[in-house]
């Protein structure tokens, strides 16, 4: 009998600053217990794309991150219990998983009088007195921290709103500017309450320096991006899901700033020496969109196995291209500042979506660039069941890639958090498949006579 | 020249073909019956016999299907896509567009001049998007599968069906029998019910010809007109359109 070719499991990463990322989980969720010990106020954050996450952070506050928290308990294949848990709490599997997992969780809490269960993978997330959540990418990210209302009383949730105008509205006179003084008024707003909820008053000094702390990282991680345009590709997804943690949840630390100097350096070793994250890259591929956190040794396998390099993925997750000089010219005030990075974040990409004629620009337009810029053979669409925003436009830009720039498409069901809709075997037959597939539109290309 | 074998392992049906040089010698098909390593061992015993050769005669072994892990023989594993792709391109070389319907999922391939996989789509794990639901009718109805494409042809008023799984569609079937209607016409509505899903996965790849039918769903004249008439195009099947797969598998087997 064969022996079974691979199994589901952690990947191995090609970096080593990728497999030291892991300190940067651990030490949000252990400041956050010490805190906690301390007395000093712990709140929850959704990823916020900056917008609410550093104002919170100047005022003292120490945050945690459910979602990444659900992929950290998905990934060391601890969700399950708590999936269970929320699924007899009524919650449909259709719900995103990382509010599951958070709702499992936050049950398990109040079930052990808002003490953090002993046995909670990672040292568990401690009590908060704010739940900060963001109306950015996604609606049940509106719904999901109220919800927590039942468990944790008393608890205010502060939604952010991210105005996301359609493409057309974005390039009207006067849109941007709106959206702006719309952002800056909510986060005048938001430093009042939390100046209310903690009794201090907010620490402008201190805001400013965090921000400029958080540009640099910002920037230093995007450098890292442009270097991944190289072939043989230097690093690849199973790293960028590890070494992301610190720019998309901690970018203000010092700490986030020299650790990523460190992968700065790594990934420009490789590109000087012309040394690939896998040994024999025969394909890149782009990933789409959240990935299957409790099987990223996958791509481990479909690298050894067809030399696939997944070389970029998942737009959201990424630093944002540096905002233009002029775009910060005069701009003093720091919640300013916040607002016009976090705006850019999902605006960065419209001038491509014009060009394309492609929408949305932050889900569509960007594997569009994506694809020229890294030169890719093949689109890994990977629809969620549980995830609308991350999924409807899958086969949108899959189309869009074939149509536009000759780069086919294969699509693969799974989660992010629950294994149980994911199935190992089928992705790997369809991957050995779309080898032959990406062959042919690479002949496409040719004869088309693309750049790549 | 030496002997390849190439082997489907289906949940349904095991397949086994042999064959040198590029050319079919002979070819078995048997019910797997729950039993993947009993199938296997069977179906290739029958193919090597009607061949008139041993097993010491095959040089290579290529298999796909759901059961290929419990192959007792060393084998190179293949794809189940890829393997259609090939195999149909082999006995139908315009095919460029390649409708699968099997017993687990149907699959859309869109087939290269040379016989690989350009674009495919494979239905969602639902047994009303497969032959699955094709058997699972027969036996409500009490009527053999080669039966239902004749019967299928004698409808005058297809049955609607509101249900896109298989569980319900059962149920309905049921309710449908009660009522009194048509055998006739409950099979034709099936078909309708499962050409739609197959040609939405079509439509949405882009159907280019030559067409063809391969699997289970091939062999139900039912579900092949049905299905011309959702697609708008004419649908080639192969002569024999239960051993694609195998045939496939054993040249591309040969090709490594």
């Amino acid at each position: 009998m064969e022996k079974k070719e691979f199994k589901t499991k952690k990947s191995a990463k090609t970096l080593q600053t990728a497999r030291e990322a892991g300190y940067f989980g651990k030490k949000m969720l252990t400041s956050a217990l010490e805190a906690q010990k301390e007395g000093r106020p712990i709140g929850w954050s959704m990823v916020t794309w900056w917008e609410g996450d550093l104002i919170a952070k100047a005022m003292g506050m120490e945050l945690v991150y459910p979602e990444n928290y659900g992929a950290f308990c998905a990934a060391v294949r601890r969700a399950e219990p708590y999936l269970e848990i929320a699924d007899a709490e009524g919650y449909p599997n259709t719900l995103c998983g990382y509010a599951r997992n958070c709702i499992g969780y936050t049950k398990t809490l109040a079930d052990n009088n808002l003490e953090v269960p002993a046995d909670a993978p990672g040292g568990g997330l401690a009590k908060p007195v704010l739940l900060i959540s963001s109306g950015a990418a996604c609606d049940a990210r509106y719904k999901w921290f109220q919800a927590l209302g039942r468990y944790l009383n008393g608890v205010p949730v502060w939604t952010l709103e991210m105005p996301q105008t359609g493409l057309k509205e974005f390039y009207l006179p006067g849109n941007k500017e709106k959206n702006l003084a719309f952002i800056l008024e909510e986060l005048k707003e938001f430093v009042g309450f939390l100046e209310k909820l903690l009794g201090n008053k907010m620490d402008y000094d201190r805001l400013e320096e965090m921000l400029a702390q958080t540009l640099k990282t910002l920037r230093l991680a995007y450098e890292v991006d442009v270097l991944r345009k190289t072939v043989p590709s230097p690093m690849v997804s199973q790293d960028f899901w590890s070494v992301m943690i610190p720019h998309l949840y901690l970018p203000e630390d010092p700490e986030a700033y020299e650790f990523y100097q460190k992968v700065y350096d790594e990934v420009k070793t490789k590109v000087d020496n012309h040394i690939g994250a896998i040994p024999n890259e025969r394909y890149r591929m782009m990933f789409s969109e959240l990935p299957p956190w409790h099987s990223i040794g996958f791509f481990d396998d479909i690298a050894e196995k067809f030399g696939i390099a997944m070389v970029i993925e998942s737009w959201n997750y990424h630093a944002i291209k540096p905002m233009p000089a002029e775009e910060l010219e005069g701009v003093t005030d720091p919640l300013e500042v916040i607002a016009r990075l976090s705006y850019h974040k999902f605006t960065e990409d419209n001038d491509t979506a014009r060009r394309y004629d492609a929408s949305p620009g932050f889900f569509n337009a960007r594997y569009l660039q994506w694809a020229e810029d890294y030169r890719a053979d093949g689109f890994l669409a990977h629809p969620l069941m549980s995830c609308r925003p991350a999924t409807y436009t899958l086969l949108h830009t899959k189309n869009s890639l074939e149509e536009k720039l000759k780069v086919p498409g294969v699509v693969i069901d799974g989660d992010i958090i629950d294994l149980r809709v994911f199935n190992p075997d089928e992705a790997f037959s369809k991957m050995e498949a779309f080898v032959e597939t990406m062959d042919h539109y690479r002949e496409l290309r040719r004869k088309a006579e693309m750049a790549w | 020249m030496a002997y390849i074998a190439g082997l489907d392992i289906g949940s349904a049906l095991s397949k086994a073909v042999i064959m040198r040089n590029g050319t079919l010698i002979s070819s078995s098909i048997r019910p797997t019956e729950g039993n993947f390593v009993r199938a296997a061992e069977h179906v290739l015993a029958d193919a090597l016999q009607k061949a008139q050769l041993a097993q010491t005669d095959i040089e290579r072994i290529g298999a796909c299907g759901l059961g290929v892990a419990f192959i007792a023989h060393p084998f190179t594993k293949i794809t189940e896509i890829s393997c259609q792709s090939r195999g149909t391109h082999s006995v139908l070389p315009t095919v460029r567009t390649l409708i699968e319907i099997g017993n687990q999922s149907s699959r859309v391939i869109k087939v290269t001049p040379k016989g690989k996989v350009a674009d495919c789509l494979v239905s969602d794990k639902c047994a009303a998007g497969s032959g699955r639901i094709l058997q699972i009718i027969a036996r409500v109805l009490g009527v053999s599968i080669e039966d239902l494409g004749p019967l299928s042809a004698k409808s005058t008023h297809p049955a609607k069906f509101t249900t896109g799984c298989a569980v319900f569609l059962e149920t309905e079937a049921i309710s449908r029998v009660a009522e009194g209607t048509a055998k006739e016409d409950i099979i034709a509505g099936l078909h309708r019910t499962l050409a739609a899903k197959i040609a939405a996965m079509a439509h949405r790849m882009g159907v280019e010809e030559d067409c063809a039918m391969t699997g289970g769903g091939a062999v139900d004249s039912g579900l092949v007109k049905i299905m011309e008439a959702e697609i708008g195009k004419k649908i080639l099947a192969p002569q024999e359109p239960f051993i694609t797969a195998a045939i496939g598998a054993a040249l591309i087997v040969a090709e490594k």
